[in-house]
């Protein structure tokens, strides 16, 4: 078996590379003559994604769209996913897969691609972000929908009502008789102790808190972006105006995070007017409307060399 | 490396080359997993050093596809190190492979998955061969199964008459459509690809030429009339095989095919939106233990 060339000029081969002791599993797209010198990591993976294809082939088709502009692309499975080996562990906001996105990265070092964007959605967008201080060369990052907080996949409603409820919604939902019937049920008995619990903890941090409504938003995403920012290196945000985590967004706009914002200027761009829902790609057309957005925004923030 | 998340500040990492290649070799096993573009059809060959055994596998479509897709990889590994070779495919239009998405149709399905039997059999020589196919691709495996002399055919949830593919989408869709903020309910699947050629499900582009292909299609008919080692595995029916799929077995059964009927404990969501189920260990869930163990276990018998 060997690589393919398609109608466009394109051509791809998978690759294996090794990644913490695990061998990871890539497929590189790239022009068929010269290249402009540029790369582009595709990373997938999430609550909604597990498969470096991405829904409908998104991943492929934005490969192939910027292989035929001249670029070159790794799209890649995180370990225990898709056709990569290991096993997957836990999804933590604060433990992105940053090792297997510097490991793709290391990839394009060795196809002699030094100038690098990394695109990633959701907990990917956070493993781009947390990856991109430590890989040499990038150019630019670009996230969907990016989760601001640092919590864990089981905690992540917790934590959001523990901010969006007062005490009294708690105590309200409580004492129905739907909940009250639902503790006899292990797994409702396990989230209404979380839902308390992170309550409580919220409450308990208030008073040692400078800025208390805003301890949930994540360092992790914070310390990267201002690294970015630091560096000179553009950064592109995207949400659709329905996206739940756009909420989380604008109200983390209100600390540090609004600070860097501005402090970033025109660096890190926010568009978060696509129609609709981007979060998962649940729509060919939100598919496509970030397709375009991302192809475009690329051309235009990161400069090409001569084709080589 | 460096182990941090990115908070610490002018880093690089990694000065050492490392090895890129078109396979990797299990330490623990010996099985070599080859990938590569067959022409235009990617494919991932899982090859243990003397295969005594050739199985092919026919994945689902669509959101279906994402679902089953690490659940195939561990069981071509698993058949890999019990001595079979395995190839897994992506139809032409498809994941990696090459081709226009609108030109996929259960025909070119099932060339691909023939082009996949004869390419593993030349490869690995003149083996038992066994064809494996999930909901949809168990309409092409029956299919590809019915042109090799004597292979072995696996049906995971596979769908009795093809026309149920698409009902059971527009019902996924439907369902999507009740918790969507608008609550506005999708258009009906059949005119929708009528006006416009193709359709959104779920972020998924399903085309006519697909539709059109599986209206008519039917399992019993694809199987053929020579009997064969046949495996129908259910999920979600601990007491037994139901519906046309129980129908389907005693059918088979009447006209000479051994039939496995092997139904698991724990149902599939197939089409639905996938929530946070995707992004879990495949091999904790207990369905995926189950359909790899009973598939093992047959396979072994061939």
């Amino acid at each position: 078996m060997s690589e393919t060339l398609l109608s466009t000029g394109v051509r791809e081969r998978p690759a294996f590379f090794p990644s913490d002791g695990n061998t990871l599993f890539g497929v590189i797209t790239e022009p068929e003559g010269p290249g402009n010198g540029v790369g582009v990591l595709l990373i997938q993976g999430g609550d909604t994604v597990n498969v470096s294809l991405h829904r409908n082939r998104l991943a492929v088709r934005l490969a192939r769209n910027l292989a035929a502009d001249g670029y070159t692309c790794l799209r890649f499975d995180y370990h225990g996913l898709g056709e990569s080996s290991g096993d997957l562990g836990a999804l933590h906001l604060h433990n992105p897969f940053t090792e297997d996105a510097e490991a793709a990265a290391e990839v394009m070092h060795q196809l002699g691609i030094d100038d690098l964007v990394l695109l990633g959605a959701c907990f990917s967008a956070r493993t781009a972000l947390s990856a991109a201080p430590s890989i040499r060369g990038v150019r630019a990052v670009i996230m969907a929908t990016p989760p601001v907080g640092g919590y864990g996949r089981e905690d992540a409603m917790a934590e959001r009502l523990s901010r969006e409820w007062s005490w009294s919604d708690y105590v309200r939902r409580a004492v129905r008789l739907e909940t009250l019937a639902n503790l006899a049920r292990p797994s409702h008995r396990q989230a209404y102790t979380r839902f308390a619990r992170f309550k409580l903890r919220g409450a308990a941090r208030r008073p040692m808190s400078g800025d208390p409504t805003l301890r949930w938003v994540s360092p992790k995403l914070l310390a990267p972006l201002e690294t970015m920012v630091e560096r000179g290196i553009p950064v592109l945000v995207v949400y659709g105006d329905e996206d739940p985590l756009l909420g989380e967004w604008e109200r983390a706009k209100a600390g540090r995070l609004g600070t860097i914002l501005k402090r970033g200027g025109d660096l890190v761009e926010v568009v978060d007017d696509l129609p609709g829902v981007v979060h998962g790609f649940l729509g060919v057309d939100i598919q496509n409307r970030f397709l375009s957005l991302a192809v475009e925004w690329i051309r235009a923030k990161v400069p090409v060399a001569e084709r080589r | 490396m460096d182990q941090g998340e990115g908070a610490r500040r002018g880093t690089t990492v990694r000065t050492t080359a490392v090895a890129i290649r078109p396979w990797r070799r299990d330490p623990t096993t010996g099985v070599t997993e080859e990938a590569g573009f067959d022409d235009s059809r990617f494919a991932v060959l899982h090859l243990p050093t003397r295969p005594h055994r050739a199985v092919v596998l026919c994945s689902p479509l669509h959101a279906e596809m994402q679902r089953n897709y690490r659940r195939e990889v561990l069981l071509s590994r698993r058949l890999a190190a019990e001595g079979s070779a395995v190839e897994r495919f992506h139809y032409r239009g498809t994941g990696n492979s090459a081709g226009g998405p609108d030109r996929l149709a259960l025909e070119t399905m099932i060339e691909d998955g023939i082009a996949a039997v004869r390419h593993l059999q030349g490869r690995v020589g003149e083996v038992p061969v066994a064809v494996l196919g999930t909901r949809v691709g168990g309409l092409v495996a029956a299919a590809v199964a019915a042109e090799v002399e004597a292979a072995g055919l696996a049906l995971w949830q596979p769908l009795v008459k093809g026309s149920a593919y698409m009902r059971e989408a527009e019902r996924a869709a439907m369902a999507r459509a009740i918790t969507n903020t608008s609550g506005e309910r999708p258009p009906p699947l059949r005119e929708v690809l009528v006006t416009e050629g193709s359709a959104d499900v779920l972020g998924e582009r399903v085309y006519a030429a697909l539709a059109a292909s599986l209206e008519e299609a039917q399992l019993a008919k694809l199987i053929g009339e020579q009997p064969r080692p046949v495996l129908l595995a259910q999920a979600g029916g601990p007491d037994g095989l139901r519906g046309e799929l129980a129908r389907l077995a005693d059918e088979l059964a009447t006209v000479g095919f051994a039939v496995t009927a092997r139904p698991t404990g724990d149902a599939e969501v197939w089409w639905a939106n996938p929530g946070g189920d995707l992004f879990r260990e495949e091999d904790d869930k207990p369905l995926t233990v189950e359909l790899l163990r009973v598939t093992a276990d047959w396979v072994e018998t061939l």
